[in-house]
């Protein structure tokens, strides 16, 4: 419990203030990293010290981002490829979820689909991408199975670790009780799995926009992807590096959001 | 006169790819009504398989188990477990865990909620009800195991090590709190452990098994039931005659 509007002893005041100060610390340097780049970047382009075509400059980069804002572009990109990774991130967490359980189910099952899950897994999935943009048309769909390709088996793999990790005591306790195994699943393995899943998400999420990025950069004519290979393709770095600096924001709240999650998860439980 | 529990000649045999194991051969014992039992052997002995066998979890390779003269098989709901770990669920809070077994049977009845609410009151876990496992102490959190385990009323009261993992402090109230519920709600119970002194100052009757594959080498009946005090009994000459008499028969 948070102790508040307490007189602290001499020795913890001090130990809270060195605390403080750590953070402090760290927090300024954090920042001053990035002032330093930036800053240097800016001037070392503004002084034609390097070339502004191939490395574009903070002020560049930002002035692309407004220019795309104000002709709508900005918002329409970022909405195409958001909707993908999440719509991708959807699909193969609950699929995922899903063949882990009749995974968990059914020891047969899991022990006939292992080689099968095995070879997916250390497959690089973005050598499947020319196979689905012929199965699935050269569209969004396309982008999405790819997504959901790559997002896919590291959920069913971790999550039928997670279930297969159940304490076995738990379930006899269950079993003694006369449960039957999908009560057992209900309220046992799936709630217990809880922690895992939510560590799933946050590696999930991430190879979501992996996913749709890599299908963008195959097949799209709309997204940050499509605009990451056009700005190589037309030779405007300040358009890639936006679109990778909208990315990484994109990214890090997503991230932040499920970490946000996982904390009161955590919170309720330990 | 008819035993609640019935073991008779049961044998377990575990079969894996490269061989056949005999755990358990043809071991006969009984419990009665409200009787407390403890099952003591050297460790890997097969006491765990002997509760798992009795839970009706494992089927045995031949015999016959019965409670009230039911197959184990048809006795559903009629054991409890309780283990050395307390096993509750984290994520439940006091009431929900001690809800589970009703929960698992469709058991809704307001009689039931009166009856853990009750147990709840008398065991001093009323004001935690709405608390989740990790506010619990120690013996508080063996407590909410233990009425758990009486959620569905059983006949018979599996315990498999209950006071295995708890430090000595804990172990001393735990051992007593159970005592004390055991007693009052009548439960006939068998303990499977691998402390003689807990089996000798519980119990009725003390099991003592053989290496495996584990048969029934000898039974020492007590009297210290009827002193109310755990740390009372340990005070007796029978309690020190019977820890020696068990523990000759285990070296």
């Amino acid at each position: 419990m948070r102790r508040k509007n307490i007189n602290y002893s001499k020795e913890h005041s001090r130990f809270l203030a060195r605390n403080r100060r750590k953070k402090f610390f760290v927090l300024s340097m954090q920042i001053c990293i990035l002032v330093v780049i930036l800053g240097l970047w800016e001037i070392l382009s503004y002084f034609n010290v390097i070339n502004t075509l191939i490395f574009s400059s903070p002020s560049r980069i930002l002035n692309t981002i407004g220019s795309l804002y104000s002709s709508g572009e900005l918002f329409y990109h970022i909405g195409i490829t958001l909707y993908e990774t999440l719509l991708g991130f959807a699909i193969s967490t609950a699929l995922g979820l899903l063949i882990a359980i009749l995974l968990w189910w059914s020891e047969t099952l899991r022990k006939i689909l292992d080689p099968y899950i095995v070879v997916l897994n250390s497959l690089p999935k973005i050598a499947l991408g020319p196979i689905v943009i012929i199965w699935f048309g050269a569209g969004m769909q396309s982008i999405v199975v790819i997504c959901v390709l790559i997002t896919i088996i590291i959920t069913i793999i971790s999550m039928l670790n997670a279930f297969r990790s159940c304490e076995q005591d738990k379930i006899l306790l269950m079993k003694s009780m006369g449960a039957n195994k999908f009560q057992i699943l209900l309220k046992l393995i799936l709630p217990a799995s809880v922690p895992q899943f939510i560590s799933v998400l946050k590696i999930s999420i991430g190879m979501s926009w992996v996913g749709s990025i890599m299908g963008e950069y195959l097949i799209s004519s709309a997204g940050l992807g499509y605009l990451i290979v056009y700005g190589s393709q037309i030779f405007r770095l300040d358009l890639v590096m936006a679109s990778t600096l909208i990315l990484c924001i994109l990214a890090s709240i997503m991230y932040l959001i499920v970490s946000f999650i996982e904390k009161l998860v955590n919170k309720k439980r330990s | 006169m008819e035993h609640l529990l019935n073991i008779d000649n049961v044998s377990l045999i575990y079969h894996t790819l490269t061989d056949e194991t005999l755990a358990i051969e043809s071991i006969s014992m009984y419990a009665d009504e409200n009787e407390f039992i403890s099952v003591v052997g050297p460790s890997g002995c097969g006491k765990t398989t002997l509760l798992s066998l009795i839970s009706g979890v494992i089927t045995p390779s031949s015999g016959k188990i019965t409670l009230r003269g039911q197959p184990i098989s048809e006795a559903k709901n009629k054991t409890g477990y309780m283990f050395q770990r307390d096993h509750l669920f984290e994520w439940r809070t006091v009431w929900q865990n001690i809800k589970l077994g009703p929960e698992i049977v469709g058991d809704k009845s307001p009689e039931t909620t009166k009856y853990l609410d009750g147990l709840l009151s008398k065991y001093g876990l009323q004001d935690f009800k709405h608390k989740y496992p990790k506010h619990l102490s120690g013996g508080m959190r063996q407590r909410v195991a233990l009425i758990r385990t009486l959620a569905l009323r059983p006949e018979l009261l599996l315990l498999d090590e209950p006071f295995g993992a708890l430090d000595y402090q804990t172990k001393k109230v735990v051992i007593q709190d159970v005592n004390d519920i055991i007693s009052r709600e009548q439960k006939t119970s068998i303990l499977v452990t691998h402390d003689i002194g807990e089996a000798a100052s519980l119990s009725d009757r003390i099991i003592v098994l053989s290496h495996r594959p584990s048969v029934v080498k000898k039974v020492f009946t007590s009297k210290l039931r009827s002193i109310p005090l755990i740390e009372e009994r340990k005070k007796t000459r029978e309690y020190q005659e019977l820890i020696d008499e068990i523990w000759k028969e285990l070296i």
